[in-house]
């Protein structure tokens, strides 16, 4: 068995009291009322934001409203990562040597992989296209915005202009995608024989009227027995030569003119996009002239690929 | 040598302490006599009312993203102290455990200067009461010019807007205006300025504000570009300006008027600056009844209720040259050609040492019928007895003054001073008949600033063929006030003529052709000796903490 034997060692240990600090400060956020306003829209300050920017930030939610759709996710994405949208691109209509239009029903679709110009469109099925410019791919003709601008001023009814802020060398495909065409369904007709509709611009062809005895025939100039009607399709009005009994509806398409398109840093595309699944399959065409997918091309593939990667896929019923 | 200046905690007139006292008899001193021993006692609470009622406004502000105080702050430096850092303590035993704030030392324009510990030490005194330390031009400069300049209204068409230099609301001064309003058959249409142009996110909006009165108004929305202005039924000889800065204004709305009754018994209280021959004033207006309807058609308009003397450190005169008023304080900031001072600017509360040993004869009353209780240098002050009891006048009365220095005079009906060693008796003439006839004194010689003390007193022949004497004292008061603190001005920031806020609270000078941004630095710390942290207000190259 060991014997022990205490053994006292003396020693002193001196911590030395500290004389001074010498530091940079460090910076330290502080909350107040405005990181409250903000968490009802559940966003953040961002870092070393001032009030005066955060306070627009937020009151950006109702001039771009989030939500689960596709420019909702751009304005949402957008505001959190401190890329907010800008002015880009303005589309206009060409004039005539007298101030005419040029085309009577013009249009304008911006797409996953290119801009469609459209002289007249009346419907899906009835349309006259002035010019479609491609922008997905790097060799395509409008990849970046100044050379789309160009070729939007060399088509015969468009004009286009750049935003004097945006950078002329930016991808078109920073474009949020979009047109300028909407349909009101539930604009009222009242007693008066001239109405002036809510927009301008309407598309020919386009109009619904409730009231069928009012609105039977339309004629090209002044209405001059019952149940004629005339529209001025630039102005948005229309002239009846009766007047309705009581308030009724009527239904119409317009478009708008000049069309400014937004440019933002944050791109979504959504795999069921008809136009965007095209650039990632070789296309077929079948007997009857209809395109279809075929395989994967390489971008197609490293899409895929990253998908599968991410999420769980099942293949089958 | 520390650098930093507490608050001086000042004991001031709460202005409630009259709305209160409102609530008794129009008779009683309570509520005629601001030294009375309810209006002295009411004092204390109705300052922390007060004090609750504008945390309690600027809450409701703050409550809404529109009209959210852009000044809050935001972030805070701190230095984090390791964990051997030993605060030093109290070194006796026998006494109460005491922790010694440190000394930190800190680097302003290369040199190393020690900061004051905020006053105490939470974050309400090192972010919303601390006083400025210094004030430096920030290297940035506007050509400044009105957007619109005054024009009359029938030449307002021919004028076109020009950018505005920065963002925010714009203010519309107009002038000379008489008509308000214009029936037509059954309508009545008021005066109405309609603005039209773009808000902070370039949205095209339109603003319309019905005028009621000529004076500055502010837009209810911040603008970003104005391009277009026009007036309906307006007087075509009405002088209209339009610009960023209310600089155009002679009057400055003060910020904590909160409810605006209908009935006059809450008032507007604008303020502005006065030069007088031997300095500046402050001067405080007010309207005297609460339906503007009155004021617009000439009936009535704004009454002097308040003109504080403005003095510097050393207790002389001013020339103030401009100032503004820090919203949601009581603090105004004012510059003259060297120094900006920033100035507490609630009424001081008046020496009451003098109102000793009165005798509170409640049969008469002294009152200030033209000026409530307070005068300015120079100007005329009435005195003016109101006999309560006709059964019992005196056959001899006497006035006293005591000036702020301290001296004591006879005062006779003419408003001259006599020495003390005058008699000063005088007699009433009338008390044979049994009736007193009211005395008036025009009193000229207000030559000082403080508190001044009446004395009125009564000899009465009582039953027994003696007298009784009984005093009455009143006090008067004649305000100055001395800085929080008078800090010296860059070269750059010299002869200012005007001085303002714009929307995020940056401080603007106007030196005539431009307008300079400044910033005014708060250098003060707060130790937090639990967590061992040193939180700062202003950034530093540097910081040095001895314990």
């Amino acid at each position: 068995m060991a014997k022990f034997s205490t053994v006292s060692i003396g020693f002193a240990i001196k911590i030395s009291k500290i004389a001074q600090i010498q530091t940079a400060p460090v910076r330290h956020p502080i909350g107040n009322r405005f990181d409250l306003h903000a968490n009802t829209f559940t966003l953040q300050r961002l870092p070393q934001e001032s009030n005066v920017d955060f306070k627009k930030r937020i009151m950006d939610m109702t001039r771009h409203p989030g939500g689960p759709h596709y420019t909702g996710m751009i304005n949402n994405l957008a505001r959190e990562l401190n890329a907010p949208r800008q002015s880009a691109l303005t589309i206009d209509l060409k004039e005539g040597p007298y101030g005419q239009k040029l085309t009577p029903n013009p249009k304008v679709e911006i797409l996953a992989d290119r801009v469609v110009l459209y002289s007249d469109w009346k419907n899906f099925d009835e349309f006259v296209i002035d010019k479609e410019i491609n922008i997905y791919d790097p060799q395509s003709e409008g990849y970046f915005l100044n050379d789309l601008v160009i070729e939007i001023n060399t088509s015969d009814c468009f004009v286009a202009y750049l935003d004097p802020e945006v950078r002329p060398n930016l991808h078109s495909v920073n474009l949020i995608r979009g047109n300028n065409f909407a349909r009101i369904v539930d604009d009222l007709i009242r007693n008066d024989q001239l109405t002036v509709l809510r927009m301008k611009n309407i598309t020919e062809g386009s109009v619904w009227f409730s009231d069928k005895d009012t609105f039977l025939t339309e004629v090209a100039g002044k209405p001059s027995s019952p149940g004629e009607y005339h529209v001025d399709y630039d102005q948005g009005h229309v002239l009846s030569y009766s007047v309705s009994d009581g308030t009724h509806r009527c239904g119409y398409t317009f478009t708008v003119f000049p069309y400014k398109v937004d440019a933002s840093l944050v791109h979504i595309y959504s795999l069921q996009d008809v136009n965007y699944k095209k650039k990632l399959f070789y296309q077929e065409v079948l007997q009857s002239e209809e395109e279809i997918n075929a395989l994967p091309n390489t971008e197609g593939a490293e899409v895929f690929h990253q998908l599968f990667e991410e999420t769980e896929v099942f293949w089958g019923k | 040598m520390t650098h930093g200046t507490l608050p001086s905690r000042r004991y001031n007139r709460a202005w409630l302490t009259q709305r209160l006292l409102n609530r008794a008899p129009e008779w009683t001193r309570a509520r005629r006599s601001p030294v009375s021993i309810a209006q002295q006692l009411v004092n204390p609470l109705a300052l922390e009312v007060q004090e609750t009622m504008q945390a309690l406004a600027h809450e409701r502000n703050n409550a809404h993203l529109a009209t959210c105080d852009l000044t809050l702050p935001d972030h805070a430096w701190k230095v984090e102290l390791p964990g051997r850092f030993e605060f030093r303590k109290e070194d006796d035993p026998s006494s109460y455990p005491y922790i010694y704030p440190p000394k930190v030392i800190v680097e302003i324009n290369g040199e190393n200067t020690e900061i004051t510990l905020a006053e105490k030490n939470n974050v309400q005194t090192l972010f919303y009461e601390a006083l400025p330390t210094r004030i430096e031009y920030a290297n940035q400069q506007l050509l400044w010019d009105e957007v619109i300049p005054p024009t009359l209204i029938s030449d307002l068409h021919s004028v076109s807007p020009i950018d505005l230099s920065f963002e925010g609301p714009i203010y519309i001064t107009v002038q000379n205006n008489t008509v308000w309003e214009k029936q037509f058959r059954a309508v009545l249409y008021r005066s109405k300025i309609y603005l039209k142009g773009k808000d902070l996110f370039d949205n095209p909006i339109t603003e319309v504000i019905p005028i009621r009165l000529n004076g500055t108004y502010k837009t209810r929305q911040n603008w970003t570009v104005l391009d277009e202005i026009f007036v309906a039924h307006m007087d075509e000889n009405a002088t209209i300006t339009v610009e960023c800065l209310p600089f155009t204004e002679e009057e400055v709305l003060d910020s904590r008027t909160i409810a605006i009754d209908n009935d006059g018994t809450e008032q507007y209280q604008y303020y502005q600056l006065k030069n007088r021959s031997w300095g500046s004033t402050l001067v405080g207006t007010r309207f005297i009844v609460g339906d503007l309807d009155q004021v617009r058609m000439g009936l009535s308009d704004k009454a002097t209720n308040l003109e504080l003397e403005l003095l510097n450190n050393d207790e002389e005169n001013i020339e103030a040259r401009a100032f503004v008023l820090l919203p949601w304080t009581n603090y105004a900031y004012v510059v003259d050609n060297n120094y900006f001072y920033v100035y507490d600017y609630s009424v001081p509360f008046p020496n009451i040492e003098g109102l000793r040993n009165d005798t509170g004869d409640n049969r008469i009353s002294v009152l200030f019928p033209d000026n409530p209780w307070m005068c300015t240098r120079g100007d005329e002050f009435v005195i003016q007895t109101k006999i309560l009891d006709l059964s019992t006048i005196p056959t001899h009365n006497r006035w006293t003054i005591t000036f702020p220095d301290g001296e004591k005079y006879r005062l006779d009906t003419d408003g001259n001073l006599w020495p003390l060693s005058v008699d000063g008796w005088i007699y009433n003439e009338s008390f044979g008949d049994g009736e007193w006839k009211e005395q008036r004194i025009a009193f000229n010689q207000v030559t000082q600033t403080g508190a001044y003390v009446v004395e009125f007193e009564g000899k009465y022949l009582q039953e027994d063929q003696t007298f009784l004497y009984r005093t009455t004292k009143e006090l008067f008061f004649v305000p100055a006030i001395t800085p929080e603190t008078q800090i010296p001005l860059p070269a750059q920031l010299w002869g200012a003529k005007k001085i303002g806020f714009d929307m995020s609270g940056q401080l603007w000078f106007y030196n005539g052709t431009s307008l300079l941004k400044t910033k005014v630095f708060h250098d003060y710390f707060m130790a937090d000796f639990q967590d061992k942290t040193i939180w700062l207000r202003e950034q530093y190259r540097l910081v040095k903490v001895i314990p």
